[in-house]
């Protein structure tokens, strides 16, 4: 058991290390405070302390403890006896400037930046249009890439290698080979009229994924080509070779997973009781010395000392206690005021068990498939219900609640999936009609089951009870979802500014929801954490005209290095009105 | 008689320094005593004991221990079944259609959220209009979620319609009809469709006959264009190519026709720069002060019964000239007649680039103008005779007679499509008279009115952003009208209606969309044979406009002979009162909209009804004088009530002191005292149509003589004008007679020499064209005189504005006033966009309106006859504001881009803000005007209604739902549209790109006609805003007091003649 939590304590420092090395920058800074005074900054001569080029890998042998332990107090490892640092020290012979408040990241933050520069790579940034344009990538890859994230992430997985709502892309060509090639470009155009036109490669796709593609009938020939020309090189790795390219899509960046540590108040509280409790005694005992003291100097003593429990709930102690006790009611009261309307971890029940898990994780759709409003729009936008249509007019059953679920979606819209095709005048249907025809598609796709007529029963029930309440008796029309994410009418948030422009993944604010079977409410949504991210987080000020443009000032600043940087803050990002209006 | 001392006043009671008045300025706020706001009976019935206090304090306790113990209600995430492919919720889509009500027309652009309009912005596409709006236009979404509107077809009885159906009003319509003699009475009708629609009516009962009026009757003109050129028109003016413009009484920036296409032609040639020194002249003949006349070069004052007689004069005196035969006339007063000749010397100088309009409702006279503008060779050049207008078409002499058929029994049926001739026509008794005897009689309009109440049934006509249409209000101009919502209400579109009573095989009632069928049908074959229809047509939906140019008819056949002018209104005597539209409520069919209500008239200053306009004389020294010595308390929110006698029959109306009202006369408002109208136009001001009188022709004439004004006989204790509120730089003397600042006269007796002794604020300032050489020395020596001060500040803002606003925006505004025409398209343009609440007429009284533009109007020149300037007032943006500084909980605080920004949330309302504030913009919520208190219940007594203005859920769908709805006890002002500027922003950081100036466009930029207001990036060199920032002209109003204003104002320069005044 114990091995356990070690290893996983282990596991998840290791985790942490790898998320901080990748911060060369921070690295740069601690070295330049610290270390540069006795190690040559170019990591491969020696100077008053070792070249520290390679000192991972020099360490590689003992855990990486060993090291973080050298640099915060290298005599006391010698000391120990460990082996390689007695060895370094007989080198040196002077110990090393212990640093003991150097934290694990920080030091981890260093040793990237010395691995970095002794390797060269430090200061030649990843991706960028300059590195794109080198050999090895086709040239339009940049334009395949938008197109792609335009038209196709939303249907296809973007590592090419997994299949989402449509096929894995990668080798798409290969598989059309035997085809001319004009017929594939005809069925990204339009595949049904490929399918009708009796095509035998179109048949076999569509059979096999049932759900037609959307068409993009406005695609151009050389546009289509520099979309297959990117899922070439994607799936060949080509990018991941040229670059590092930033890793996108569903899987969530490490640093955002990290949970925050959460302090226990308990261990201080009882600290303070105890170390209260102590003075309390001491007190007591004080003024008994000090009264046996006046007795055996025949003095008169001013009054008999209380007993210990006297003491303990005497007039002072009391006093104090209902002064502190004051205080920290007054500040909960005033932090329970301050998060009056917050609701983070709120995770109500919904009228549909619609699982995210289900549909993001698992089947990896891509969150803009259905909210498509984040990318363009201040709302992300529930998704209406014909979206889930486009793929639920072939699934028909749940993996799941088979058809219990999704029926409340068919029944909503009023969509018959018996005949893949919308009820006419539905909105006028009598509930017993509409009954009549769901009641028959759920016992036609349950016949196996045991007690068939109740299985019917209970679903419509849950039909019923879903679609409707007082204010909206008929089934037909919306279902009414519980928001869970709700910011207050005197906040404008704007979701395509995050998405859009600032390239945030939806998993930052929302946390882990390819994980959630019940959608919860993982960030608090407050001023203060809407101010905080923005004051760490960097614009896109490298990649965006707009930035370069109208900051001339930073702009330069990046280019001389002065900083390295331009957090949202820096534009004015913590402004009143840039949120309040 | 002029007066050097005083260059610039906006009152008598500021010239007259009443010591009074002073110390009133010298507050915020008007302070009133506390029992006369707590004077009427609901105050006074309140008996509050200690017990009742405990109660409350108990009440309150607990309530707040309850109310901190709910839970977080549950809301709802309620998507669309099917969405809508062009709706992206939280995007605005936008759709071109076009604001016509009777001849009142602005091709728009509908912003709609979600499916539900919320604004409206000029179409550029437009020839004719070229993007601007009007504050009517502005105002007409507003319409659309009144809860007043006809819901459903009705039977009228009992004074209100009772719910009926459709089918039924269609058999009683079609039985009647059937027996003949049908009349259908309309207002202008511009739309093709519909005369295709009325043509398929009269098609099917052939003994029907249109009658079409005016509101506000434009009939002589027609008829004098029908003798003269043998056809009723309007033609196309000019007022671009018009180097020379005299205006007979014609309101044509405010009313008159076309006024918001005018005011764009009238400013082009108005911009008089350093550079080009060239600019129209404009002399308006009139009795009181119009918004045109307030924008004159120089005004001729005749008596409302002189007009006639000036517009003769000109005529005897231009014929004189061009050797052509006078006539015997009238004289107009002496004054007048020898302005009249040196007009005439100047108009005969500029043959062809002149241009003489009348509003005069006198056939003789409209011949007369005609002839006139014959003789200078202006049709061709600034008359067009090709691209005629179809805005006014109304026929009086037709109206007189359905009256009298009526009142015969000759009418079987009347059919009345928006028109209310029960409320707009002198002789609306007779017409009721009539109206019993008519079988059958139905309204089709979007309001229940006066003359609907008379009807049988009422078809209640869908809003006209709920119609599909076509309009033609030029010759070959059309646009478009397309729905943007879907009818909210059991309505049906006028155009249907009479197709369905005409069993019009073309009208196919199965179809999706019928009216959309058959707009189609109506153009099918009218567009260009070649292509797809559908496509084309799509494409004109799609613009909202589309043109057609006819070639120039050349040979102009003018008739006309001496002996065709009879009939001239004498001149006469004693006082008189002329009668007038008003820019906003029309004669009355925007009398139940508060944004129109609420906005200020531009000269008089007044809201929220008429009042009677009264001359001032001045004695020559320190005096005013009006009528009996009326309205001394004007600046308290106090008027006077007088007992108005026309004509033997008399009325309570409360009156206003008005400059440039000539003696002996006074002028009243059409439009106000509807009886039968909605809840916000109910009890405003009163009716004048009783008092209108008509000519020989029909024509109903707008001023009366034998007018007695009584002295006091009560008290408007509500008295809305807004003249003296939030007055900044007010000068007046004080007891040694030195002129200070009214509002900072306890600084000012500390010392002179104090930055807040300074005596002469850069408030305001215009120049006359020939002396603006001199005046552009003196502004730059003011300037570096302020700017000489300025440097010696410790705050040092000139780094901040380099290294702070330096990168980035920085948003700022240019004003010019040469532009500015006082229309107020601005002010309500800024109502739609921001979400800024309607307060009533007792609010406006005390000062607590919350518009965050206003437009403040300064008289200069002539105290009995002086000239206008407007200044469009709204929060400055100032880099080194004086509100920042003093917020105690940092509400209002600077942001990088220049923005003087205001968080609502945080704001407790100390109101230091407004304290401190110089421009005084800064606006604070009483009371809950917008219901959007924590509490639900808390609003129950404002403006002595149930629910406020605009508080139902109805008229809530207008709230733009990108700005903040404010509650009670916040300050709130002008932000810039700080909400334009993010989505501006926004659309350039996803496009990667530089913003650029059509990124970014406040609602008052966008609204207004004559492009006197840019905003803009600072920063952004190459901008529009830039430029305009370069004009010798321009000044920083305040810029003495160091507070580094962003926006910054071009000094209006007049063309005013002074020898026509001596």
């Amino acid at each position: 058991m114990n091995k356990k939590i070690l290893g996983f304590l282990l596991l998840f420092l290791m985790a942490t290390l790898t998320v901080f090395a990748q911060d060369a920058d921070k690295g740069k800074k601690i070295f330049k405070d610290n270390c540069a005074a006795c190690h040559n900054k170019n990591m491969k001569d020696k100077s008053v302390g070792p070249a520290l080029g390679g000192v991972q890998e020099r360490w590689a042998d003992y855990p990486k403890e060993d090291l973080y332990k050298w640099i915060r107090n290298s005599t006391a490892l010698v000391e120990s006896g460990h082996k390689k640092a007695k060895e370094v020290f007989d080198e040196y012979k002077i110990p090393m400037t212990p640093f003991p408040n150097l934290k694990d990241e920080e030091i981890a933050d260093m040793l990237a930046y010395i691995d970095a520069v002794h390797k060269g790579t430090y200061g030649k940034k990843a991706g960028g249009g300059g590195a794109a344009a080198g050999g090895g990538l086709p040239a339009d890859f940049d334009q395949g890439k938008k197109l792609f994230k335009d038209n196709c992430a939303a249907c296809h997985n973007k590592n090419m290698k997994d299949k989402a709502v449509g096929p894995a892309l990668g080798g798409v060509q290969e598989r059309w080979a035997d085809y001319p090639k004009e017929d594939l470009y005809k069925w990204v155009r339009n595949s049904s009229a490929l399918v009708d036109s009796g095509h035998k490669k179109a048949k076999e796709v569509f059979d096999e994924y049932k759900i037609p593609m959307t068409p993009f009938p406005n695609l151009k020939d050389d546009e289509i080509g520099a979309i297959f020309s990117y899922v070439d090189a994607v799936y060949k790795g080509l990018d991941k070779k040229q670059a590092e390219v930033k890793t996108t899509g569903t899987e969530t960046p490490g640093k955002v997973d990290v949970p925050p540590t959460s302090r226990s108040p308990w261990p201080y509280v009882i600290l303070f009781g105890i170390l209260a409790l102590l003075a309390a005694f001491l007190w007591h005992r004080g003024t008994k010395l000090e009264y046996d003291a006046a007795i055996a100097r025949g003095e008169k003593p001013l009054g008999k000392p209380k007993s210990f429990l006297g003491t303990l709930f005497g007039q002072p102690v009391l006093g104090f206690i209902i002064f502190a006790l004051s205080v920290g009611l007054t500040f909960i009261a005033a932090e329970y005021s301050v998060a009056f309307g917050r609701q983070n971890g709120y995770q109500p029940d919904q009228p549909i068990k619609f699982s995210h898990k289900t549909h993001a994780g698992d089947n990896k759709i891509d969150c803009q498939f259905c909210h498509d409003g984040a990318r363009r729009s201040r709302h992300s936008n529930v998704p209406e219900g014909s979206t889930c249509i486009k793929c639920h007019a072939a699934i028909t059953k749940g993996s799941t609640y088979g058809t219990a679920e999704l029926t409340k979606i068919y029944a909503s819209l009023g969509w018959d999936p018996s005949t893949g095709k919308y009820i006419p005048n539905y909105n006028n249907l009598s509930e017993d009609q509409i009954k009549g025809i769901f009641t028959k598609w759920i016992r036609s796709k349950n016949s196996d089951a045991k007690d068939l007529d109740n299985l019917v029963n209970t679903q419509w029930e849950g039909i019923k009870s879903s679609l409707t309440n007082p204010t909206k008796p008929q089934i037909q029309g919306p279902v009414e979802w519980v928001r869970v994410h709700a910011l207050p009418d005197h906040v404008y948030f704007n979701h395509s500014q995050h998405v859009n422009v600032g390239g945030l993944e939806c998993q930052q604010c929302h946390g882990k929801v390819q994980e959630m079977d019940v959608l919860r409410q993982v960030s608090p949504l407050s001023m203060g954490w809407c101010v905080n991210c923005h004051r760490q987080t960097p614009v896109k000020f490298k990649d965006n005209k707009y930035y370069q443009e109208q900051f001339p000032w930073h702009k330069k600043q990046m280019e001389d290095g002065t900083i390295t940087k331009v957090t949202v803050g820096d534009l004015g990002g913590l402004e009143c009105q840039k949120c309040h209006y | 008689m002029k007066d050097k001392k005083k260059q610039y006043w906006i009152g008598t009671d500021e010239l007259n320094n009443v010591p009074e008045f002073i110390e009133e300025a010298s507050y915020e706020y008007h302070d009133e005593p506390l029992l006369n706001i707590a004077e009427d009976e609901k105050t006074l019935g309140v008996k509050t004991n200690r017990r009742d206090f405990l109660k409350f304090l108990g009440f309150g306790l607990g309530a707040a221990t309850v109310a901190a113990g709910c839970d977080i209600p549950v809301k709802k995430a309620i998507p669309y079944v099917v969405k809508p492919e062009t709706i992206v919720p939280g995007i605005a889509t936008y759709y071109a259609s076009s604001f016509v009500h009777g001849g009142d027309y602005c091709p728009i652009l509908v912003k709609t959220r979600e499916g539900r309009p919320i604004k409206i912005e000029g179409n550029s596409l437009s020839p004719i209009i070229k993007g601007g709006t009007s504050a009517r236009a502005q105002a007409y979404v507003l319409d659309l979620y009144d809860v007043n509107r006809l819901q459903f077809p009705g039977k009228v009885g009992d004074g209100k319609p009772a719910k009926t159906d459709w089918a039924e009003i269609d058999r009683a319509a079609k039985s009647a009809f059937a027996k003949g003699n049908v009349r259908i009475l309309t207002n202008t009708i511009m739309s093709p469709m519909t005369q295709a629609a009325i043509a398929e009516f009269v098609a099917k009962y052939p003994d029907t006959q249109v009658v079409t009026i005016d509101p506000v009757s434009s009939s002589a003109l027609l008829q004098a264009n029908e003798a003269t050129f043998g056809s009723r028109f309007v033609p196309g003016y000019r007022f671009d190519k018009a180097d020379v413009i005299v205006s007979f009484g014609a309101d044509f920036l405010g009313t008159w026709i076309s006024p918001t296409e005018f005011a764009a032609q009238y400013v082009k040639n108005r911009k008089a720069s350093a550079k080009n020194k060239h600019m129209s002249w404009h002399v308006q003949v009139e009795s009181r002060m119009s918004l045109t006349g307030s924008n004159a070069d120089n005004r001729i004052m005749v008596k409302p019964s002189e007009q006639g007689a000036a517009i003769a004069t000109l005529y005897n005196l231009l014929a004189g000239k061009a050797g052509g035969a006078k006539i015997a006339a009238p004289h107009p007063n002496e004054k007048a007649a020898s302005a009249l000749a040196k007009v005439a010397n100047k108009l005969w100088a500029n043959r062809g680039k002149s241009l003489i309009v009348s509003d005069s409702n006198n056939k003789a006279e409209q011949i007369l103008v005609n002839a006139m503008n014959n003789m200078l060779g202006n049709y061709g050049s600034t008359i067009d005779l090709t691209a005629t207008s179809n805005q006014r078409q109304g026929n009086d002499t037709d109206f007189k007679q359905l009256v009298a058929d009526m009142n015969a029994g000759r009418v079987g049926s009347l059919i009345v499509m928006d028109a209310n001739p029960a409320f707009t026509r002198p002789n609306a008794a007779k017409f009721l008279a009539g109206m019993k005897k008519v079988k059958f009689k139905v309204a089709l309009g979007t309001h229940y009115n006066e003359t609907a109440a008379a009807c049988d049934y009422v078809a209640p006509n869908h809003h006209g952003l709920e119609s599909w249409g076509d309009v033609e209000a030029k010759r070959g101009q059309y646009s478009f009208i397309q729905p943007t919502i879907a009818p909210l209400f059991d309505t049906r579109q006028k155009e249907a209606s009479l197709l369905i009573w005409a069993e019009s095989p073309n009208y196919q009632a199965s179809a999706e969309q019928p009216m959309y069928e058959y707009l189609k049908a109506q153009w099918n074959g009218r567009l260009n044979a070649n292509g797809s229809f559908q496509k084309q047509f799509d494409k004109l939906l799609h613009d909202g406009v589309y043109t057609v140019i006819y070639e120039t008819k050349d040979d102009v056949n003018f008739n006309f002979d001496p002996s065709m002018v009879s009939g001239i209104t004498k001149p006469g005597s004693g006082m008189e009162i002329s009668f007038f539209e008003d820019f906003r409520v029309g004669a009355g069919e925007y009398a139940n909209n508060p944004w129109l209500i609420e906005l200020p008239d531009a000269v008089s200053r007044t809201s929220w009804g008429n009042y009677l306009a009264l001359p001032i004389e001045w004695d020559g020294g320190n005096e005013f004088t009006t009528l009996h010595g009326l309205n001394p308390e004007e600046f308290k929110g106090w008027a006077d009530k007088v007992k108005l006698t026309v004509g033997g029959s008399d009325k309570e109306v409360a009156v206003i002191r008005q400059f440039g009202q000539m003696k002996d006369t006074v002028s009243l408002s059409l439009g106000y005292g509807r009886t039968v109208v909605g809840d916000a136009g109910k009890d405003v001001g009163i009716d004048v149509n009783p008092w209108l009188s008509m000519d020989k022709d029909g024509n109903v004439q707008y001023f009366a003589s034998a007018v007695e004004v009584s002295p006091k006989v009560g008290k408007d204790k509500h008295f809305s004008c807004v003249q003296y509120h939030h007055s900044l730089g007010v000068t007046g003397t004080d007891k040694s007679g030195e002129k200070i600042n009214v509002d900072e006269k306890t600084l000012m007796t500390l010392g002179e020499g104090m930055q807040g002794g300074l005596v002469d604020r850069s408030v305001m300032y215009q120049t006359n064209v020939r002396e603006m050489d001199e005046f552009l020395e003196h502004l730059k020596e003011k300037r570096a005189e302020a700017q000489e001060l300025n440097s010696k500040s410790l705050y040092p803002v000139e780094k901040y504005q380099r290294e702070r606003y330096g990168e980035g925006h920085h948003w700022g505004m240019h004003i010019d006033m040469n532009a500015c025409i006082g229309c107020g398209a601005c002010a309500v343009a800024c109502m739609a966009e921001n979400n800024v609440p309607v307060v009533g007429k007792e609010e406006v009284s005390r000062h607590h309106e919350m518009t965050w533009l206003r437009i403040d109007r300064y008289f200069y020149g002539d105290y009995e006859n002086p000239n206008a300037v407007y200044q469009p007032m709204m929060c400055q943006h100032c880099d080194n504001a004086p509100c920042e500084n003093v917020c105690p909980v940092n509400a209002t605080n600077h942001s990088s881009e220049g923005l003087n920004q205001m968080a609502y949330n945080r704001c407790v309302g100390t109101r230091y803000c407004a304290n401190n504030c110089p421009y005084k913009v800064r606006r604070f919520n009483w009371l809950d005007y917008s219901t959007a208190d924590l509490f639900e219940d808390n609003p129950t007594y404002v403006n002595k209604e149930s629910l406020p203005y605009g508080s139902d859920n109805l008229t809530r769908m207008v709230l733009n739902p990108d700005v903040t709805v404010r509650v009670r006890g916040v300050i709130e002002k002008c932000s810039f549209c700080v909400q334009r500027l993010q989505e501006g922003k926004l659309v350039a950081k996803k496009e990667g790109r530089r913003l650029r100036d059509s990124d970014v466009k406040s609602a008052c930029q966008t609204a207004c006609p004559t492009e006197a207001i840019v905003m803009g990036d600072l920063n952004n060199k190459d901008g529009e805003l830039n430029k305009r920032r370069q004009n010798s002209l321009n000044y920083i109003a305040l810029e003495e007091v160091d507070v580094a204003s962003s926006v910054m104002y071009q000094t209006k320069v007049n063309n005013r003649d002074e020898s026509l005044d001596a």
